[in-house]
């Protein structure tokens, strides 16, 4: 084949060019640490890197979320603890109270005691976290949650409970409403009134002949009770239940302690009955079912602070759960982040070695195309006329 | 003895010819588009005498040049393809340079901005990471726009490099035009090829055709016309005619090149254009890569600015106040114009946008004075015979939900860019932290007092219900159990049902709200729904809007339903622009190494090649000194002849 004196230098230069080119690249390879310099390198691959880095990002973000989750259910079973150990005190002091031969300033110490219970007690359910959020008051996270009202404590918060996104398809609760924890209002379960009643009876005299009643936290109509005893009056053992018939007017007893049981009083408003030196009067307009209830001080104290130890512990068991399920769901998460680190780096990152050996070996072509170019170029016939 | 002489003559002049030939090709191996010369040497025509023919000697017949039209014209459509590839290459580098940088691109926006989003999910009362969502918006809003302004860049740099060849077009169609007058006149003189003439328009053709695919047509009296695109006559014989850039009649920006008859400019049809050449080369990436990625970005853009501002307004922010838009999306968005001329008062109003019905086109209305026709510029269908209603609900099936206003004359033509603009169009549209609706407007309760063991969710905006929402969402609703297995409903705009029939876990779905109630309730037990009043610890709309990063929003498939996520249409504009790269890229290294060959075939004939030459220069000098002994030869004999006394 002819070859012209202009073939011979454009095909020379153009193949140091090429040669140079790859070079160059293979040197960004190595230099970046990336296959893929540009899309274009592996289209398929580049787009499947931004799904496994959204992948990767949504799975780091899962994990700081169980961080927060953590560290907030923490913080809240921290305080749920302290509020099982002041019921806990509480109970104990009611227990002792039962003693008879306590005298009134006896009495005093421990409704002083239990006032202080009282108090922690309600500090413990208005507390606050790092931020200033109300723990126990569900989404009104900005409302002291408990409020003390002629004794009772009256719950202002709302029934929701905050959760976070801790994987793909879980959302963690991360807080308990302080509806669910105090069942504010709620007959012989919540903790503020059977204290309250408690100290009351204290300060009326010798605990053993005093009862303490309820009205029914279901009723619909008006009615209401009261009672009063006598200094040799026999308080019933246990709960005893007073259910109005509105069909009959009557009101029926329910008890364990035998001599409270199953008795029928016909109703008339304001009108008192006496039983074993007990006397109680209930007036108003009662519906029918209406519920009405009659203990002794002690075991409806005792009573109103076992269930709500028993609602703090259950709470407390739920954190315990939902922080072992964070647990095992981050050693979920850390795999999936490491699985989705090991496959971008297959999809992007170079192989070092391969990239270095093929570096060495562009250089040597690139420096034999150019000796070789540089040798060849210098032969010419006119060197010799 | 004369003859003798005058073929002595001859033979020097012959061999002083073939040297200056030589030494022409030695002095122009290095002129583009120069073709080696060779004289064609030819018997005279020899002496009849009794004793047969006696030879006279040679003469020139002829310089000629070594060219060979089949490999000229492979070297021409090759360059041109060649240069096709190259100038689409060079495009759409920068756009697959663009999405290659891991810290500009839009991903890392993205994320930033869910990560803060679930910073609120995770804190919602606090006004700092509230704060930390409104920057990371801010930031991914102007990183949208960064990148379309980037792509506009680019769409301008394609107007002004238009610009500049269709300059070079003109100049070498005009030096085409005064070459063929000169090879005309110098054919018509002495019947010789003019051959540096030829080289140099061949030259000339050649970059031309380097710019814009050429077809040439010879004419009898050696001039070239040069035709383009459809069969405009860019060179005819000694006239040169002339391209310009006019406004495009629809999309404003957009140049289209025309070619100027008389006086008036007429638009090629564009994709004519395309077959060949570094001005094809920029049409077709303006009409395919460039469209597809601006098209592209701006879907997501606007997408994701509404199906956020979706479920944004589905929450309640800090102030219980129902959240209003997050982004705002600019009203001239879609793009909407009317042609130039059109000569109706027709025009659109965009009401609304479903994000998952976005496409990448773009759509060309045109009225027909009875019907109207759609065309999509990806797909090229054409739709026609569309009445108004038709046409909205064609529309509406892209995502764009319009009005139209006015009547249309016939031939008027209306251009909707539904997405070229989005990514450029949007802004936060909430300066103040506290308006970010982290919570959900309802909350639920089941009344203390109950008996049964049933639990009620925490309830949720029905998904189903866009906004506006249901404008009693927020009012009190009670239901209250008659038995284990039904309830009744009380509350405005409940249609207070009695007897509804409950089951366990089943959604109940009131005014635009949804709950689930679990378990057994009993006779009398009450759960109420109502406003979140105070619920400012509420993460449930947070927790909503972190999780659209993850959820399939975008590009509906045939039943209706979205198929990917932002990050994943992103993918696929990466993926799109990175495989177009890949293409063209390929394409420019084929035609490069076939333009190589067809160049080396091509040179291999009728190149220069020096030590030839060298030995040619040896060759005729030792002709010239043959010939010059012939001559003293005949000199000698002369003499010899007058030395007889």
């Amino acid at each position: 084949m002819r070859i012209s004196h202009n073939t011979f230098f454009d095909l020379g230069v153009s193949s140091i060019n090429n040669q140079l080119a790859s070079l160059v690249r293979t040197q960004q390879q190595a230099a970046t640490g990336r296959r893929i310099l540009t899309p274009a390198d592996d289209p398929v691959a580049s787009a499947a890197v931004v799904e496994l880095d959204r992948s990767l990002n949504t799975a780091n973000q899962y994990l700081e979320n169980i961080g927060n989750a953590r560290s907030t259910l923490s913080l809240e079973e921290s305080v749920v603890a302290n509020i099982g150990r002041v019921l806990q005190d509480a109970r104990q002091t009611v227990v002792s109270a039962g003693n008879a031969a306590l005298s009134s300033s006896d009495r005093a110490t421990l409704a002083t005691t239990l006032r202080s219970n009282y108090n922690e007690l309600l500090s413990l359910a208005n507390s606050r976290d790092g931020q200033g959020n109300y723990l126990f008051s569900g989404f009104a996270s900005n409302t002291q949650p408990f409020t003390q009202i002629a004794g009772a404590a009256v719950y202002a918060g709302d029934q929701g409970q905050r959760k976070l996104q801790i994987t793909p398809s879980r959302q963690i609760e991360v807080s308990d409403s302080g509806q669910d924890l105090f069942k504010a209002g709620v007959a012989s379960q919540d903790p503020f009134t059977a204290i309250e009643n408690f100290i009351t009876a204290l300060g009326n005299g010798a605990i053993g002949s005093q009862v303490t009643t309820s009205t029914g936290s279901a009723n619909t109509g008006t009615g209401s009770i009261t009672t009063s005893t006598s200094a040799s009056a026999t308080p019933p053992q246990s709960l005893v239940t007073l259910t109005y018939n509105s069909g009959a007017t009557t009101f029926t007893t329910a008890s364990q302690d035998p001599a409270w049981n199953n008795l029928t009083f016909a109703y008339t408003s304001g009108q008192a009955n006496t039983v074993n030196g007990v006397t109680f009067t209930i007036s108003g307009a009662p519906n029918n079912t209406d519920k009405f209830t009659i203990n002794n001080a002690t075991d409806a104290a005792l009573g109103g602070l076992d269930n709500a130890l028993n609602n703090a512990l259950r709470v407390q068991s739920t954190i315990g759960s939902r922080l072992n399920e964070l647990d095992s769901t981050e050693i979920t998460d850390d795999d999936a982040v490491l699985q989705y680190e090991e496959a971008l780096s297959n999809l992007r990152d170079v192989d070092l070695v391969k990239a270095l050996s093929d570096l060495t070996r562009l250089q040597t072509s690139l420096e034999a195309a150019q000796r070789s170019f540089v040798n060849i170029q210098g032969l010419s016939l006119f060197n010799y006329l | 003895m004369a003859g003798l002489i005058s073929v002595g003559v001859s033979a020097v002049n012959n061999a002083q010819l073939a040297l200056l030939t030589t030494q022409h090709n030695i002095s122009n191996a290095n002129t583009p588009g120069f073709n080696r010369q060779e004289t064609v040497q030819a018997t005279n025509i020899a002496q009849g005498t009794g004793a047969g023919f006696i030879g006279q000697g040679a003469h020139v017949e002829t310089v000629r040049r070594v060219y060979s039209e089949y490999l000229g014209s492979q070297v021409l459509s090759a360059s041109t393809q060649a240069k096709f590839y190259d100038s689409f290459l060079s495009q759409v580098s920068q756009i697959d340079n663009l999405l290659s940088d891991t810290t500009a691109g839009l991903s890392p926006a993205l994320q930033d901005f869910f990560t803060a989003a679930n910073g609120v999910a995770a804190n919602p009362t606090s006004i700092a990471s509230r704060q930390s969502l409104l920057s990371s918006g801010q930031t991914l809003v102007s990183r949208f726009e960064s990148i379309h302004s980037r792509l506009d860049e680019i769409r301008n740099g394609v107007n002004a490099q238009l610009q500049a060849q269709v300059t070079d077009i003109n100049g070498y169609a005009a030096q085409i035009a005064s070459l063929n007058a000169r090879i005309v006149e110098a054919q018509g003189f002495n019947d010789q090829p003019p051959n540096d003439l030829l080289d140099q328009r061949d030259q000339v053709i050649s970059q031309l055709n380097e710019l814009i695919n050429v077809s040439i047509g010879k004419q009898s009296d050696g001039s070239y016309n040069i035709f383009i695109g459809t069969g405009q006559p860019l060179v005819t014989g000694l006239t040169a005619g002339s391209l310009t850039l006019t406004d495009d009649p629809l999309e404003q920006g957009k140049k289209n090149v025309s070619f100027v008859f008389g006086n008036t400019p007429v638009v090629v049809p564009q994709q004519s254009l395309e077959t060949g050449g570094a001005l094809g080369g920029l049409l077709s990436f303006r009409r395919t890569s460039l469209e597809t990625a601006q098209n592209s970005l701006g879907r997501i853009a606007l997408g994701f600015a509404q199906t956020f501002n979706e479920q944004h307004q589905l929450g309640q922010d800090l102030n219980g106040v129902l959240g209003g838009k997050f982004f705002n999306i600019d009203t001239t968005t879609p793009t909407i114009t009317g042609a130039t001329n059109n000569t109706g008062s027709l025009a659109f109003t965009t009401t609304g946008i479903d994000a998952g019905k976005l496409t990448t086109s773009n759509y060309l209305v045109s009225y027909n004075g009875a019907t109207y026709s759609l065309t999509d510029s990806v797909t090229n269908v054409t739709t026609s015979g569309l009445n108004n209603a038709q046409l909205l609900t064609a529309l509406s099936n892209v995502g764009l939900t319009l009005t139209t206003s006015g009547t249309p004359n016939a031939g008027d033509r209306f251009l909707i860019l539904p997405t070229r603009n989005g990514a450029r169009d949007l802004s936060v549209a909430i300066t103040d932290p506290s308006t970010i609706a982290a919570a959900a407007p309802i909350k639920t309760a089941a009344n203390t007092a109950n008996t049964g063991t049933a639990s009620v969710s925490l309830g949720a905006v029905d998904s189903a219900t866009q906004p506006p929402l249901n404008t009693n969402l927020q009012a009190t609703v009670t239901l209250t159990f008659t038995s284990a297995s039904a309830f009744d409903v009380v509350g405005t705009g409940t249609g207070a049902p009695t007897g509804v029939a409950y089951t366990p876990g089943g959604n109940i779905t009131y005014n635009g709200w949804v709950i689930q109630i679990n378990g057994t309730p009993a006779a009398g037990d009450v759960f109420t729904i109502s406003a979140n009043t105070g619920g400012v610890g509420d993460n449930r709309n947070a927790l909503a809007l972190a999780a659209l990063q993850s959820s399939n929003t975008l590009v509906n498939n045939a039943a209706g339903n979205p198929t990917t996520s932002y990050q994943g249409a992103y993918a696929q504009l990466v993926s799109a622009i990175g495989s177009d790269t890949q293409r063209v890229s390929n394409g420019s290294e084929a035609q490069q190494a076939l333009l190589d060959n067809t160049v080396q075939s091509q040179q291999s004939l009728s190149g220069v090649n020096l030590d030839e030459e060298a030995a040619n220069l040896l060759r005729f000098q030792q002709a010239y000194q043959a010939a010059a002994r012939i001559i003293q030869t005949s000199s000698t004999l002369f003499d010899t002849i007058l030395g007889i006394r």
